[in-house]
């Protein structure tokens, strides 16, 4: 068990209320400074950080390259502007590529 | 068909026999793996789509407030009563074992926080008061109340978000472990163990050919012997029938 800090990385209009919780915001718009931000913060016991989906779609290696690791946790969060979202279409995917099929997209039809 | 580049002789017919043995364990126990983690995932992962839908919902609707917010207020002012509060959200982070793969939880460490004040005696109505007041971080002069909502609302999605961080660390965690059992079900199901099968076969065989051709050597021999012999005794006979 052990204690862990909050980042929220976006756009200005998209992460600055997490600031009102308690988060650290990182405001940036270049998927590039994201990551960066990233390495940074995860080398700063920062086990949780969340990311707008459109920087995620952006840049793979925000979400590929910690893939793999237990912390930090990289969770993508909707913009106030992404309209496309990517990171339920990532989540198919990331079904479809595990189990072979795509689960959730049937699952109106059995639920 | 492929055949391994073994001598073959009995020695290496049972270390591979032993090797055969060993795989078709392995495959066994590992295909088990893989069927109880894909039925862990399958949970998870509809799991994972509820919290997301949820959070994508709720965003959504802290955006609009935010809208409003912004609307109402000069940018200035909305970012000054925002940073000055601290960035002290601190979560607890614990490892799970999940079939043998680490996983993260989080919980929120300030129980306070979200609401859940130890004091029962107070309704719903004195903890939402309790929270209004509590934690808002900046002071309410000169703010509109519009961010307040706003404030609000992201107080809400915030246990949805910590849960879909957990669930959804936990899946993809397990998404690659499950991608990791498959190859390996596979590579054994469909390379190794077919291979100790042929070289195993063709072992036995060439053993069996040796042992045939040795028993054919052995005839031919023991032929060539007998004809000697027979060849000796003959022309022996006859010297002794001119002797005579």
């Amino acid at each position: 068990m052990h204690l862990v800090k909050v980042a929220v990385i976006g756009d200005i209009d998209s992460v600055l209320g997490f600031r009102g919780l308690g988060m650290t915001v990182v405001i940036t718009e270049d998927p590039i400074e994201a990551y960066g931000k990233i390495e940074e913060l995860s080398e700063k016991q920062y086990g949780l950080i969340f990311v707008t989906e459109d920087l995620a779609e952006k840049n793979p290696a925000i979400i590929e390259n910690y893939k793999e690791k237990i912390e930090p946790a990289i969770i993508m969060i909707p913009s106030n502007r992404s309209k496309k979202q990517f990171a339920m279409n990532y989540l198919h995917e990331m079904v479809n590529k595990a189990i072979g099929i795509d689960l959730l997209k049937e699952d109106n039809d059995f639920k | 068909m492929a055949v391994m580049r073994v001598n073959p002789n009995r020695m290496e017919l049972m270390r591979l026999r032993g090797q055969l043995n060993v795989a078709r364990r392995g495959h066994k126990l590992l295909k088990d793996k893989r069927d109880e983690l894909m039925r862990q995932f399958i949970s998870l992962v509809k799991r994972n789509q509820q919290l997301r839908l949820e959070v994508e919902k709720l965003l959504r609707e802290y955006n609009r407030e935010m809208v409003l917010a912004r609307a109402v207020m000069p940018k200035q002012v909305i970012e000054t009563a925002l940073y000055s509060g601290y960035d002290n959200l601190i979560l607890q982070a614990r490892r799970k074992n999940l079939m043998s793969v680490q996983v993260p939880e989080f919980f929120v460490h300030d129980q306070t926080m979200l609401g859940d004040l130890p004091d029962d005696k107070m309704g719903k109505t004195g903890k939402a008061q309790m929270r209004h007041t509590t934690y808002i971080p900046y002071g309410f002069s000169g703010v509109s109340g519009e961010l307040d909502f706003a404030i609000l609302t992201l107080l809400k999605v915030l246990p949805v978000m910590i849960e879909l961080a957990s669930v959804e660390k936990t899946t993809q965690l397990l998404a690659g472990e499950i991608a990791k059992t498959r190859r390996r079900v596979n590579s054994l199901e469909h390379r190794m163990i077919p291979d100790l099968e042929d070289t195993i076969r063709s072992i036995t065989m060439k053993m069996e050919e040796n042992e045939r051709a040795n028993t054919t050597r052995l005839m031919k021999v023991k032929d060539l012997i007998l004809e000697k012999e027979i060849r000796e005794r003959r022309s022996r006979n006859e010297k002794l029938f001119w002797k005579n």
